[in-house]
């Protein structure tokens, strides 16, 4: 018991006898997170990078991506003596004859979309409750880039097994390459190395995954938190907090402890997902030949809303100065591109609508931003529409429907229930906002019928139409003030 | 309290969510079947199939299986359509607009067997009851990822068709049936007759098809086959879902 | 500097029950790992270890959650400043960049020659990115053209030739041109139907031998081979995004996404009654791009 902390207290000296670290330890340690629950879901996202990273460790170990013919030689019967690809080989390798090696591929697989979800859900909280406005602009540009960076190592992960099924989406990304304008075939050959599939593929995408793109999500990931430390995390607005001060629970010991939880409840998850539930059984989905398809064929759901729009986009096709511009283009190039713009630029384009430009640490309630929300809710509900569009023949299967009734009440759904949707969250919001009820839940029925109220404070019409966090003037009484024992140096 | 509600909630979630699939995956209850009639003594085959043709058959595809208005002609379809029609429980139809699917089957195999004599006997032309020599599941699998995957899916789970039509699942399906459908080619299925894929290309197909079942949860649940779109829901519902609860138990809630 | 630990005299009053909650979520750790240990070694399912190692995170999960029960609630504070410098700051920063050097780092003639030089020399060293061009086929005619020409023998997947009395009404066999390429955009499906169902154009109304049509396998939106034959129907479902083809009609999509008919293989027999290609396909196969035709 006496001996790790001796041990560690030597260490320790040693250390810090090279670098002086003492103060900026201390420094560090004592720093104050603000313990709202939603403020894990970054971390969820981080613990699952960090997962992906150690499984992809030890499959990286055992993987070949290379896309040279060999014979397989595993043990699984129905494969013996067939003429695959070396990266298909391996993969079935590693799924029967590595001990332990169809846990590790599938914890990786199950952790993957774990991560794309905590990203999300981890952006909407940042939209919803404003943590985008100035200073955490710049993060939020990272953060979008963080999904960006995350979506594409994601498909370059499941299509490096060249299998079947997730052949037949990289078929589909390069159909949707080719039909950008002018460039389209260009690009599509640069990147494939020649026509579809060719042989350089795998590599390219072996190196992509495996080091170029996860470089690069530790760069962004760094850079996400060290601005984070540096302006200090926002928070809800309430008693004893305001914008010049940080009240929650110190780094050491436990925020630590309890981000350390919530690692170890990431692990145990991932653990039992990969044991219990199949994902990608590329043994099942059979090596790629692309005269050959496989149905139901579905990418991983983060590429859904693609699958979808391509599927629900109208085929309309045509022609600039006799130049074909086929129907792929819309869907599969612009859709994302725009999408991502937008996500990009929403900081600046709310900015310019409300004309507010202050500094903000405070968080604002969903109730203070009905605008905002109504925005957000459309997107969300145009976003799950997509999603389901990607499942058309799955839907059409199981209630015997034609598949092109199921289309053509999605096509018209896409565009008419998101803004029902949109118009109903701004609605709902504006009625809480009015009730001063504290929950959703206890929003009293006489409040419903209430006509809402203009704001009481806000300068000009717009912004009371956004409302800022009506918290953001939050005072701080005497008598509220913290103790001052418990202040942590600056 | 605030935990306990919180907890209660997600047991409730969590229970529903089972509830769903348990009922899902669960049979539908199977309807009243009429009663097949006795045997008499000393009858042969045909004679037989011709009793049984009269009580269970007559009614849709005409008395001597010339077909209706309501039912095709089986008069030269060949003994292995009517066999495979029967085995797999999609005919009889319980009602006469009931959609043919699989089902446990109406007849036993001597029964069933009488029919075929019978119907044959009215007149020849289609497939006769394959009998294909053993299959290698190695040369099958590369043929059934040429011909079948497209429909039934890699897996065997079955696929969309145009017109509210489905390509059924075929996983877990006998031998005999499948060889069968290949060389028929039942409903919307193409036929796949000598030339197209030789006897000893169809037995490989059916050795492949007998041997999915032995590594189609070799991963754990297979979620039905239905592949990424299942995951998905998974990932959220089981992953994120779980551990959304147990963050709500890590951290605070809003200050007032 | 000697660290002095200075820790706080253990407290007798602790709480007990996260105590022990924390100590037995760290017990089922170890029966969790010991799981995963003895079911590596003996080779135990993926279902087992994974059971095992989501077990002992678990119960690390459970420990240091109930561990936090011990630690220092809070609240604590600490103070905030506003991101911008201040005045002074940014004033002393700009004097330091600019006056330290004296002036040389921004006279004229050595700035604007760099500008040209990295401008330069950046776009030379972007040229090496057409090395992913390699050595083979570039855009254009390599899309267009395929193996499919005249008296080309249309092959089966193991290279068999195929009589069309060998494909039985109904029957859909995928198929290829005698010494095909590796690019596989040269698959077709051979189809079988009853003659009097055709509608096809004009100009390919000869191009079946008894009934026998062939269209290009991949699909014309995205590039998926069109792999769903509903026989009765006489269509063609692609699997992706559900485009459906007419293959009475010369394979006009009916519904979904796809804009353009699947390219029809004129079809013929030869001297020794094998089918044969009279002709390339009737048009590019697979998805769109930018060009005129």
């Amino acid at each position: 018991m006496i001996l790790p902390r001796l041990v560690g207290r030597k260490v320790g000296e040693e250390i810090d006898g090279r670098l002086r670290l003492a103060k900026v330890a201390r420094h560090s340690v004592a720093k104050v997170f603000p313990d709202h629950w939603s403020f894990m879901l970054g971390e969820l996202a981080l613990y699952s990078f960090t997962i992906l990273v150690g499984t992809g460790l030890f499959l990286t170990m055992f993987f070949d991506g290379s896309s040279a013919e060999r014979a397989y030689d595993g043990s699984y019967g129905p494969l013996h003596g067939a003429q695959t690809s070396a990266a298909y080989a391996s993969t079935v390798e590693i799924s029967f004859d590595v001990r332990a090696g169809l846990l590790v591929r599938q914890v990786h697989h199950w952790a993957a979309l774990l991560f794309l979800a905590a990203i999300m859900v981890h952006l909407c909280r940042n939209f919803f409750t404003g943590s985008f406005r100035r200073p955490r602009d710049v993060n939020w540009l990272v953060g979008v880039t963080l999904l960006i960076m995350a979506t594409a190592n994601g498909f370059l992960g499941y299509s490096l097994p060249d299998d079947l099924l997730s052949g037949t989406g990289l078929r589909i990304i390069s159909g949707g390459l080719l039909s950008i304008p002018v460039i389209g075939s260009w690009l599509t050959f640069l990147l494939f190395g020649g026509p579809f599939p060719g042989t350089a593929l795998e590599q390219r995408m072996y190196a992509t995954h495996v080091l170029i793109v996860p470089a690069a999500i530790a760069v962004l990931i760094s850079i996400h938190v060290v601005i984070i430390l540096r302006q200090k995390h926002t928070q809800f607005a309430g008693r004893g907090r305001n914008q010049t001060n940080v009240v929650g629970s110190r780094v050491w010991p436990t925020y630590a402890f309890r981000s350390l939880s919530l690692f170890c409840a990431a692990l145990a998850v991932c653990a039992a997902l990969g044991g219990l539930v199949q994902i990608n059984p590329v043994w099942i989905w059979g090596p790629f030949h692309a005269d050959a398809v496989t149905s139901p064929a579905q990418p991983d759901w983060y590429i859904g809303w693609v699958e979808g729009a391509l599927r629900l986009f109208p085929p309309w096709e045509f022609r600039v100065f006799g130049y074909l511009v086929p129907a792929p283009f819309w869907p599969a190039i612009v859709l994302p591109v725009l999408t991502f713009l937008i996500m990009y630029c929403y900081p600046w384009l709310e900015r310019r609508f409300t004309g507010d430009r202050a500094e903000h640490h405070i968080l604002q309630r969903v109730r203070d931003v009905p605008g905002r929300v109504a925005v957000g809710v459309w997107a969300i509900a145009f976003l799950i529409m997509l999603e389901i569009g990607g499942a058309t023949d799955l839907i059409a299967r199981f209630s015997r429907q034609p598949v092109i009734g199921v289309v053509w009440f999605l096509r018209i759904g896409v565009l008419v229930l998101p803004v029902l949707a949109g118009m109903i969250a701004l609605w709902v919001t504006r009625r809480l906002r009015a009730s001063h009820a504290p929950h959703l839940a206890d929003l009293p029925v006489a409040g419903l019928r209430r006509r809402p109220s203009r704001v009481r404070k806000g300068s000009s019409d717009d912004i009371a139409r956004f409302g800022p966090g009506v918290a953001d003037h939050a005072e701080v009484d005497a008598e509220d003030a913290p103790d001052p024992d418990r202040v942590a140096g600056p | 309290m605030r935990r306990t509600r919180l907890l209660v909630v997600a047991v409730i979630m969590i229970g529903s969510a089972l509830a769903c699939v348990i009922a899902a995956c669960s049979a539908p209850a199977q309807p009243v079947r009429a009663p097949v009639p006795a045997a008499e003594p000393g009858q042969d085959q045909v004679s037989r199939g011709r009793q049984l043709y009269g009580s269970g058959c007559a009614g849709c595809h005409g008395q001597r299986a010339e077909g209706t208005g309501q039912a095709p002609a089986l008069v030269g379809v060949g003994g292995a359509d009517i066999d495979y029609m029967i085995a797999s429980g999609r005919m009889p139809l319980t009602s006469p607009n009931a959609r043919p699917e699989r089902r446990p089957p109406s007849y036993g195999s001597r029964d069933r067997a009488a029919l075929v004599a019978y119907i044959s006997s009215l007149g020849a032309g289609g497939p006769e009851i394959p009998q294909l020599p053993p299959g290698d599941a190695r040369s099958g699998r590369d043929l059934y990822l040429t011909n079948c995957a497209a429909c039934h899916g890699s897996g065997g789970a079955g696929g969309t068709l145009p017109g509210g039509q489905v390509a059924p699942r075929i996983l877990g399906v006998p031998g005999q049936q499948v060889a069968e459908a290949i060389r028929v080619g039942p409903g919307l299925m193409p036929p796949f007759g000598s030339s197209t894929l030789t006897d000893q290309q169809a037995a490989d197909i059916v050795a492949y098809v007998g041997a999915m079942p032995d590594s189609a949860e070799h991963g754990g649940w297979d979620l039905g086959g239905l592949g990424p779109a299942a995951e998905g829901l998974i990932g959220w519902g089981l992953g994120l879902g779980t551990l959304l609860v147990v963050i709500r138990l890590l951290g605070k809630k809003a200050p007032k | 500097m000697r660290i002095r630990t200075r820790g706080a005299p253990l407290r007798r009053d602790l709480p007990r029950r996260p105590q022990r909650c924390a100590a037995a979520g760290f017990g089922l750790t170890v029966l969790g790992g010991i799981a995963f240990g003895v079911g590596y070694v003996v080779d135990a399912s993926t279902q087992v270890l994974g059971i095992a190692l989501s077990v002992a995170f678990a119960g690390l999960t459970i420990g240091f959650a109930a561990w936090v029960a011990l630690l220092p609630e809070g609240p604590f504070v600490e103070e905030r400043e506003q991101m911008t410098s201040s005045a002074a700051d940014r004033a002393a920063l700009a004097d330091d960049l600019g006056q330290a050097d004296g002036g040389i780092v921004s006279a004229p003639l050595p700035r604007r020659m760099l500008t040209l030089a990295l401008t330069v020399l950046g776009l030379a060293a972007l040229l090496p990115v057409r090395s992913l061009l390699g050595t083979g086929l570039k855009p254009g005619r390599s899309q267009r053209e395929t193996n499919w020409a005249v008296d080309v023998p249309v092959v089966k997947e193991d290279g068999t030739f195929i009589r069309p009395d060998e494909l039985e009404l109904g029957a859909a066999v995928t198929v290829f041109p005698q010494d095909r390429k590796r690019g596989d955009d040269e698959a077709v499906l051979l189809l079988r139907v009853d003659p009097a169902h055709l509608q096809l154009p004009a100009q390919r109304a000869d191009w079946t031998v008894n009934g026998i049509i062939g269209y290009s396998k991949i699909c014309t939106h995205a590039g998926c081979p069109v792999g769903l034959y509903a026989q009765g129907a006489g269509e063609l479902l692609c699997p992706c995004h559900q485009s459906v083809f007419d293959i009475y009609r010369g394979a006009e999509p009916r519904y979904g996404p796809a804009a353009r008919p699947l390219p029809q293989l004129p079809l013929g027999t030869d001297d020794q009654g094998r089918l044969v290609a009279r002709g390339p396909l009737s048009g590019p196969p697979g998805p769109g791009w930018w060009r005129r035709s």
